[in-house]
């Protein structure tokens, strides 16, 4: 789909969101055109560091209000093909999207490829994202809180309430009022009037999964959906930090710790975890995303400008970590042994822009004599 | 404005900082001006912003004051590949008697993939950069479209790469001088973005050029200087197969020279790919829109044409360093105009052109040289 804000007064368009015309002041709305086909493609064969596999093809699609936009793709097109994206069903389906400069467009471009989540005016819907520590959003430390606005605008789209819809967190790292502070949640909250909750002020339910004893929010029951925003990451203890490691922070902060203390042991604990949580879709935040010696302060920011949505939590983190090339990460192996999810490519149908399109090398968390853990 | 001096190294692959380029190009345009240091009163200069070198610099309006022991108003003007045109045409409007204009950078600096994303810097992060829309590849769209709609040919194509290095063969100035490239060679290179191939392709190198201006009277006076800033994408303008910011600025050019185009002599274009020198013709006005392929097939744009285009080997063949670019080609009409250009001199030329883009015909600077008393 390719997006432009219009001034229906003076018929400007713009590629970027503007507030209003600047010639005529005229209301600005949103023209997304459909039908898309192929007017121009060439096969790249030099390679840079966003776009290391070669050859790969860059098209200039042309949609019906002859709006243009290039796509990247590893498939040959002809000129005058029709070019579109399928949903797929499939409870392992991994949507990425590149944003756009349009948050809420490609977070609901990213839900309606795995074929939406089932929500009406009587949901109760929990969002949980990372909100780990006191962070500004750039830093990629915490969930970028304009994906958390796509997510609450896509569920008040759908027919929710606001007053049914719940974000909660713990920060682990920080006081919860300094996390919700500088990483721009308890505004955003405000701003859109859905409750902002401090999960370590919840009830706790015991759980149970082969040995290992969960004390899990009792948010985590009482809402009928669960939507689990991470941040992308790599992570130095885990390898990757996203749908399955965000999940961590819905039990109590003495279970947390537990669970931390021992890395191996960490890897089966989150799986098992997973076992008595209930199910829940996530939206991958990977508009920044963080690369090298993550979760904290020593990754870096990666622009990766996607979303990434999944129903799987452990196919959601196996296609973050193809993305960023990564080697083993032995968190998504576990949780797939434990039957969480899929990690087997053969078996994740990718809908939305190509993963190999979307393959970048991102650094690893190798860590280094700079980090005291 | 007259210019009174041009200066400029070797454009070359050669591992030299650009302090030492731009104190090479200078110390050659002063003396070709017959000016001292001293009698400059104002500089402009354009680097490129990169981290891709070891020099990591971006203050360089401080740097040519400390390399020059100059406390007069120095400015930078970035247009990353149009920075050249863009800075002559700011120095033209500042008022001073005496003005340097300075090119220097150092691109050939790292490996392809590092300097390619560089590079890429120009363009549009979201659509152009993450859709893997490298210049090559849009400029290559574009041609594609070029030959849809006009019929132009990829053996068009390598008829305008031949003829720049024809060129840059006999200019001393050039990466490619003495270095013989033939047909075979070009039409037989490896695809890089379909239907380009390596030699459609600028090289990109390192180098410094630099120009005097004067309101002193001299052999050359600047008798047009157009500028004109087109959208940042291709794919939103109007039009794929015409860059309109050249036919702006190019208007505006001649009608402070008032001439027309067929009144042009000789022509340092753009030709950063291939198919810009053939749009280039067309925006300029030296044919209908179009039309650009017949005047490489008809020899017109060659040495002993009637507008011979790129006499320097351009950006194809004589080298692309970015920002000095711009002021390379002022170098080359200049000595044209002043009868100075050995083997590949014209004849009698009256009227020079230069036009020199930023992005892919984003930031375009059109100047009309004219020779005084000519």
């Amino acid at each position: 789909m390719i997006q432009r804000w219009v001034c229906k007064a003076c018929n400007k368009k713009w590629i970027y969101p503007v507030e209003k015309c600047i010639y005529c002041d005229g209301q600005i709305s949103k023209e997304v055109g459909t039908k898309l086909k192929v007017i121009g493609t060439t096969k790249v064969a030099i390679s840079s560091p966003e776009h290391p596999i070669i050859p790969y093809f860059t098209m200039i699609l042309e949609d019906e209000n002859g709006n243009r936009m290039p796509k990247k793709t590893m498939r040959e097109y002809q000129i005058g093909d029709e070019f579109k994206w399928e949903k797929s069903d499939d409870e392992s389906a991994v949507s990425i999207i590149k944003i756009k400069y349009d948050y809420d467009f490609a977070v609901k471009q990213a839900l309606e490829l795995i074929n939406d989540i089932e929500v009406g005016s009587e949901s109760k819907v929990l969002i949980k994202p990372n909100i780990m520590s006191a962070a500004y959003a750039y830093l990629a430390i915490t969930t970028n809180p304009k994906v958390v606005r796509g997510v609450v605008n896509y569920l008040v789209g759908k027919g929710v309430k606001k007053e049914n819809i719940t974000i909660a967190e713990q920060a682990q790292f920080s006081e919860f009022d300094k996390a919700i502070t500088r990483s721009g949640f308890k505004k955003l909250a405000k701003e859109l009037g859905v409750k902002l909750v401090d999960l370590a002020t919840t009830e706790f339910v015991e759980k149970e999964s082969e040995g290992f004893k969960f004390k899990i929010s009792n948010l985590m029951y009482e809402n009928n959906v669960i939507i689990n925003v991470p941040v992308m990451k790599t992570h130095l203890l885990l390898g990757v930090s996203g749908a399955l490691e965000n999940m961590t922070r819905v039990v109590s902060s003495d279970n947390y710790k537990e669970i931390a203390k021992d890395p191996v042991k960490a890897l089966e604990a989150i799986g098992h975890l997973h076992k008595v949580l209930p199910k829940y879709v996530t939206v991958g935040d990977a508009s920044i995303g963080m690369q090298g010696n993550g979760p904290l302060n020593y990754g870096n920011p990666a622009f990766l400008d996607m979303i990434l949505a999944s129903k799987d939590p452990v196919a959601l983190d196996k296609i973050f970590q193809e993305i960023g090339m990564l080697r083993k990460v032995p968190l998504i192996e576990t949780a797939e042994k434990l039957g969480i999810g899929s990690a087997d490519l053969r078996e994740i149908p990718v809908v939305g822009d190509e993963l190999d399109a979307c393959r970048r090398e991102l650094m690893p968390a190798i860590g280094s004599k700079l980090i005291k853990m | 404005m007259y210019i009174k001096g041009v200066g400029m190294t070797q454009f070359s692959l050669e591992d030299r900082s650009t302090h030492a380029m731009a104190f090479e190009a200078v110390t050659g345009a002063l003396k070709d001006a017959d000016m001292s240091i001293n009698d400059v009163e104002a500089c402009v200069v354009s680097t490129v912003d990169t981290n891709a070198n070891d020099e990591k610099q971006r203050h360089y309006p401080s740097v040519v004051s400390s390399l020059f022991k100059k406390r007069i108003p120095i400015i930078r003007v970035p247009a990353v590949c149009g920075g050249g045109g863009a800075a002559l045409w700011t120095a033209n409007r500042l008022g001073y008697d005496n003005v340097l204009v300075l090119g220097t950078d150092k691109i050939a600096c790292n490996k392809t993939g590092v300097v390619t994303k560089e590079i890429l810097g120009a363009a549009e992060r979201v659509y152009s950069q993450e859709e893997g829309l490298v210049f090559p590849a849009e400029n290559a769209i574009l041609a594609q479209q070029h030959m849809l709609k006009f019929g132009t040919t990829t053996d068009d194509l390598a008829e305008v790469a031949f003829k720049n290095h024809e060129n840059a063969f006999i200019n001393p100035k050039a990466n490619f001088y003495g270095k013989k490239v033939s047909l075979e060679q070009i039409k037989n290179s490896p695809v890089v973005s379909s239907p380009f191939r390596l030699f459609d392709c600028s090289i990109s190198v390192n180098g410094a050029a630099a120009v005097v201006l004067s309101k002193d009277k001299t052999d050359v006076n600047i008798a047009g200087s157009g500028f004109a800033t087109d959208y940042l994408m291709t794919f939103e303008r109007e039009s794929m197969v015409e860059l309109k910011a050249t036919r702006l600025a190019a208007e505006q050019a001649y009608s402070q020279a008032g001439i027309n185009a067929s009144e042009v002599n000789v022509a340092e274009v753009h030709d950063a790919f291939t198919i810009l020198e053939i749009m280039a013709y067309e925006d300029l006005g030296f044919c209908k829109k179009g039309e650009g392929a017949n005047l490489i097939r008809k020899g017109i744009v060659k040495l002993d044409g009637k507008i011979p285009v790129n006499t320097s080997g351009g950006l194809k063949a004589r080298g692309h360093p970015i920002s000095p670019t711009g002021l390379a080609q002022i170098y080359e009409i200049v000595k044209q105009l002043r009868g100075d250009c050995g083997d590949r001199q014209i004849s009698s030329p009256k009227y020079g052109l230069t036009e020199n883009k930023g992005g892919v015909g984003a930031s375009i600077s059109v100047h009309v040289l004219k020779k005084v008393g000519g």
